[in-house]
């Protein structure tokens, strides 16, 4: 009914002071329709009881950006640490973040999940709306073209190129194929991630699935010489030590970044990403920690780590 | 000392990588009581060196067994690179391009016995598609032209996987709405797109390497080192085979002379050519020509063995087994320590599939025979159906009769109950009774 609306507005004036002044100098002559459509007291009292609420403002849909101003970095990471900014545990995440650390771009973090990600894979930046283009929507940036991303943001700097040396491409393989490799393999020391439910069947299937994943990584990124179905675990962790002798051989001195460059880049984001992992004590390593003896070593890596962590961390 | 592995192909000592690059290095420590066999049996891997009892196997632990393993930083680096960039540009080249793949198995065809032609080059092939899947150029492989796209990550452009389907909708639609074919349609089109992606990958890891090399003679100094040898290993088989799409070959010969060269360098100094079918025929003849033959050869190479019957069967019975879901042989890890995970933790998919397969086994065989019987209810009744009873006096007669058959057969009592209509015993035969006359 809805010529009722203004005689109900008016009379809920009476009852509650909401502010509407406008409404009632509008309505002030009553014309025909209103009188022949006037709804009868006896009833009209039986509405005025009834009073009109008004609802709160429903809360924004969980992807639109809060701060639409800010960039939001999506990595796995725990809540309380998102707040802080403190290192993701996950390593090729971690690495992202050192780098847009090291560019100086301002953003935030947010835990997520594999699922939130449009490419599939974290980590994924949400640029926030710049300032000249308020109306463009903008599209999430997957991890692979955050350089080239952050190159636009900064057109003014020179982009920051990889140094000259030849063996800049032999060194980063060898972070991502041997140090990958010993990584993804689970050992006792490996610590134990809180339980997403309580469910022992669900936790049983959740272990079995993520173990049968980084033994088919491991399995994929083998020589071609091994039998196809057998990791050969010392193998991996020969390998591990030999690629970390060599990072560590690379870093000469120890108060310059790798090939020396003045500011440190991406290589070291890299390698900070996982000496970060493996030394940090609250990650929650168990006993016998293969890897980590191994990197504590090398005392120009665990003070390359150290001076990353307190300038940017 | 025996070094086995897989047998000769393309004018090279062996069909893999890797055994090359072992050849190589035992021919550059130019060591004299080496032999070499040609073998089908991976179990344990291939390259694998048989010395003084030991069993070592791959490129590292060979070298690292002879003490010709480097360990300086730039050499194990390099060694890294060169692993992973080429295997997966002789991965593409050699295994997952279907053109390809066809000249690949004839050479395996060659060196393999009949029975393992049918496990050892699929299993590889699918180990090489399976290592660059993620770099979505399958377009080259034909195999695949009508895989669906829900396995895709969503980040990947549209490069090489595009359905039948909709390539032909766009070439009927074409018609109706004539659009001019520009440069960049042109060139968005997966078989052009895959051409693109395959150079860049080619040239993502020869640039880096002939950087390296620069004007050397070899790639870490003007000595010869296992690296090289490595190198050589991977990258005379990028060059020297005859395929169909030869795009890494051309690549490398018209941008990368220096590599060409040192490949060539390295071929020549230490006698790797070898003639497959010479080394192949060994096998097949008798002991007096088999000596001259052997002489004729510079290599040591030996009579590769043969493969029992029981081997053959086993071997077999062993890869048809593999491919039943659910039975396939869980990964073996050689561990240094004990494994965290108990034994039926590590065997419950198989276990689960065992218990689910004897449980439907057991339904079946109890009801089967009769221990248990699934409940029957009420004879249908279907109406509108003709039977026999409505056609007349004859379908009465006929009704009749097979209702007489199946109470012979014993039959009847669950069939009868319900169909009171049915009871055709009755047979109204009209006679006409006329007067005859009596004699």
């Amino acid at each position: 009914m809805p010529d009722d609306d203004p005689p109900e507005s008016q009379s809920i004036d009476d009852d509650e002071p909401s502010p509407q002044p406008t409404k009632v100098p509008a309505k002030s002559k009553p014309s025909v329709f209103d009188s022949l459509f006037a709804i009868p007291s006896p009833l009209k009292h039986i509405f005025d009881r009834v009073p009109l609420i008004t609802y709160t403002a429903n809360e924004l849909p969980l992807r639109s950006p809060r701060d639409g101003r800010k960039n939001i970095l999506h990595l796995f990471t725990t809540p309380e640490d998102a707040k802080t900014g403190r290192p993701s545990f996950n390593p090729a995440c971690l690495k992202w973040q050192v780098y847009l650390k090291f560019t100086g771009m301002p953003f935030t973090t947010v835990p997520s999940t594999n699922h939130a990600s449009p490419p599939g894979a974290l980590p994924f930046l949400q640029p926030g709306v710049s300032a000249s283009e308020p109306s463009k929507q903008q599209q999430p940036v997957p991890s692979n073209k955050l350089k080239r991303w952050i190159a636009t943001q900064k057109p003014g700097e020179k982009a920051q190129e990889p140094p000259d040396d030849m063996r800049y491409e032999a060194f980063t393989s060898l972070i991502d194929h041997r140090i990958r490799r010993a990584w993804q393999r689970p050992t006792p020391a490996t610590p134990l991630h809180r339980p997403l439910l309580s469910n022992t069947f669900v936790q049983l299937t959740i272990a079995h699935k993520l173990r049968r994943a980084a033994e088919m990584e491991i399995l994929k990124s083998n020589p071609s010489s091994t039998p196809s179905t057998t990791i050969i675990e010392a193998d991996i962790f020969r390998d591990a030590e030999e690629a970390l002798e060599a990072l560590s051989t690379l870093l000469e001195k120890e108060d310059e970044w790798f090939f020396g460059q003045e500011k440190p880049a991406l290589f070291d984001a890299s390698v900070f990403a996982y000496t970060e992992l493996l030394l940090d004590e609250g990650v929650g390593w168990r006993e016998n920690n293969r890897l980590g003896e191994m990197v504590k070593k090398h005392e120009n890596l665990v003070k390359h780590r150290e001076r990353v962590k307190k300038m940017y961390f | 000392m025996e070094l086995c592995i897989l047998g000769p192909a393309f004018g090279l000592s062996s069909i893999d990588a890797e055994c090359i690059a072992t050849f190589a290095l035992l021919q550059r420590l130019d060591r004299k009581d080496w032999s070499l066999v040609p073998t089908h049996d991976d179990r344990e891997g291939l390259p694998l060196l048989v010395s003084s009892g030991q069993r070592i196997c791959g490129f590292k632990n060979i070298a690292r067994h002879l003490g010709a393993h480097q360990h300086e930083g730039d050499a194990i680096a390099l060694s890294s690179f060169l692993e992973r960039g080429a295997q997966t540009l002789l991965d593409i080249s050699l295994y997952v391009s279907f053109e390809n793949y066809s000249t690949t198995r004839s050479a395996f065809t060659q060196i393999l016995p009949w029975h393992t032609n049918y496990i050892l080059p699929p299993r590889r092939r699918a180990a090489a598609r399976a290592r660059t899947e993620h770099l979505g150029i399958s377009s080259i492989d034909v195999d695949n032209a009508h895989e669906d796209l829900s396995g895709r990550p969503s980040g990947m452009d549209g490069v090489g996987k595009e359905q039948a389907f909709e390539v032909e909708a766009q070439k009927r639609a074409s018609l109706l709405l004539p659009r001019k074919d520009t440069l960049r349609s042109l060139l968005q089109k997966p078989e052009h797109s895959a051409v693109f992606k395959l150079h860049a990958l080619a040239d993502n890891f020869f640039g880096p390497l002939q950087d390296m090399l620069g004007e050397k003679d070899f790639l870490l100094g003007a000595d010869m080192t296992s690296v090289d040898c490595l190198a050589c290993g991977y990258l005379s088989l990028m060059l020297y085979p005859k395929l169909p799409q030869d795009w890494l070959v051309s690549t490398m010969r018209r941008k990368y002379a220096k590599l060409v060269a040192h490949v060539e360098r390295m071929n020549k100094k230490l006698g790797l050519r070898t003639n497959a079918e010479a080394v192949m025929s060994l096998a097949q003849s008798n002991p007096g020509v088999e000596s001259l033959a052997r002489r004729k050869m510079t290599l040591p190479w030996q009579i590769p063995a043969r493969s029992s019957i029981i081997d053959i069967v086993a071997m077999t019975t062993q890869e048809l087994i593999s491919h039943i879901p659910g039975l396939k042989p869980s990964t073996s890890v050689a561990t240094i320590r004990p494994d965290m995970q108990l034994f039926w933790q590590r065997q419950l998919p198989t276990f689960l599939t065992a218990l689910a397969a004897s449980l439907g086994l057991g339904v079946f065989a109890v009801f089967r025979m009769g221990i248990l019987t699934w409940p029957r209810g009420e004879e249908l009744h279907v109406f509108g159906r003709k039977r026999f009873s409505d056609y007349g006096h004859l379908g009465a007669a006929l009704a009749g009769i097979s209702v007489l058959s199946q109470q012979t057969q014993g039959h009847a009592d669950s069939h009868m109950a319900p169909e009171r209509g049915e009871k055709a015993t009755i047979v109204d035969v009209d006679v006409d009774v006329e007067p005859i006359s009596m004699r």
